[in-house]
């Protein structure tokens, strides 16, 4: 009966160590939708994000039309090109800092991304 | 004008010699002055006509400055940042003689297109979904106009 409880003990731990190490070791994967040209996150418009050093964002166009993505800042500069509905595109981040991330086809997109 | 529909043509990218601009700029003055004189294109009505520059020009400082440069001379801040360090293909120089000869019809499809669409750089978007016809017509109008406006004031 001792042992059998010491057993789950021990399991359960293992369990939660299993699930920290997945959790600081593996990098997220943010979906971005790009959605009535402003950028949404789980259903919600962002206009800022915050991540964690190593992540990735995956920008997704789920408009109608073109976007093109890109990125001036000193953090992480880059231009994902146009791409059209249903096509998506990654950017990992992996440095700390604050990125503005913008489209070249609708000048009123704009995003925040601070990475911790 | 093109035959080989889609494929933009290769003078694109080829610069005119500096020397040659004042000899150009002379020209164009002369043809700014007579087209001044002569009566508006049938094609296009005159409401469509009057205003058309400032309007290009409008449009031109919302969608393509960050690329093409607020003198239209292709020094928007993306190239800075950007593009010179990717070594692609920079944003054109409408300020160049070349660009009052392009065919209109040319110039409208590259911008409703995009560069990718027309064996030119992926980095210009297409924006036929973003602006209306006309509005391109008006950017088209904007784009050859552009070298005139800055050969008279050098
Ligand atoms: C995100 C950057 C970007 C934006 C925004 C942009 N362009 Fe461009 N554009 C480029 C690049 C880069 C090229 C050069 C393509 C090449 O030579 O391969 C180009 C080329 C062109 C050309 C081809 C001209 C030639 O050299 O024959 C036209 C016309 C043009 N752009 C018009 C526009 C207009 C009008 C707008 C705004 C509505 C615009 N562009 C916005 C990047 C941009
Ligand atoms: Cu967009």
């Amino acid at each position: 009966m001792q042992t059998q409880s010491k057993q789950k003990l021990l399991h359960a731990a293992f369990i939660i160590a299993a699930m920290l190490t997945t959790i600081t070791a593996q990098a997220a994967e943010i979906v971005v939708d790009q959605h009535n040209k402003t950028f949404v996150v789980e259903g919600n418009k962002v206009e800022a994000i915050t991540i964690n050093a190593g992540d990735t964002l995956r920008f997704r166009n789920d408009d109608p039309f073109f976007h093109n993505i890109f990125s001036l800042s000193d953090l992480k500069t880059f231009d994902l090109g146009s791409f059209p509905k249903g096509q998506s595109k990654t950017v990992t981040f992996d440095k700390a800092g604050m990125a503005e991330v913008e489209c070249a086809i609708h000048p009123e997109m704009y995003m925040e991304v601070t990475v911790k | 004008m093109y035959p080989n529909d889609g494929q933009a043509p290769t003078s694109a990218h080829v610069h005119p010699l500096k020397k040659s601009e004042p000899v150009i700029a002379k020209f164009r003055i002369l043809t700014l002055l007579l087209s001044a004189a002569l009566p508006i294109a049938p094609a296009q009505t005159k409401a469509d006509a009057e205003g058309q520059y400032e309007r290009g020009e409008k449009l031109f400082s919302t969608y393509c400055v960050r690329c093409h440069g607020k003198n239209a001379d292709g020094e928007g801040r993306m190239v800075k940042r950007l593009y010179r360090k990717l070594k692609t293909q920079l944003p054109s120089n409408f300020t160049l003689g070349i660009y009052s000869d392009r065919p209109a019809e040319y110039l409208h499809k590259i911008i409703t297109n995009g560069g990718e669409n027309h064996s030119m750089s992926k980095y210009m978007p297409p924006f036929g979904e973003e602006l209306s016809a006309k509005n391109i017509d008006d950017l088209v109008h904007f784009i050859r106009k552009t070298p005139e406006k800055y050969a008279i004031d050098p």
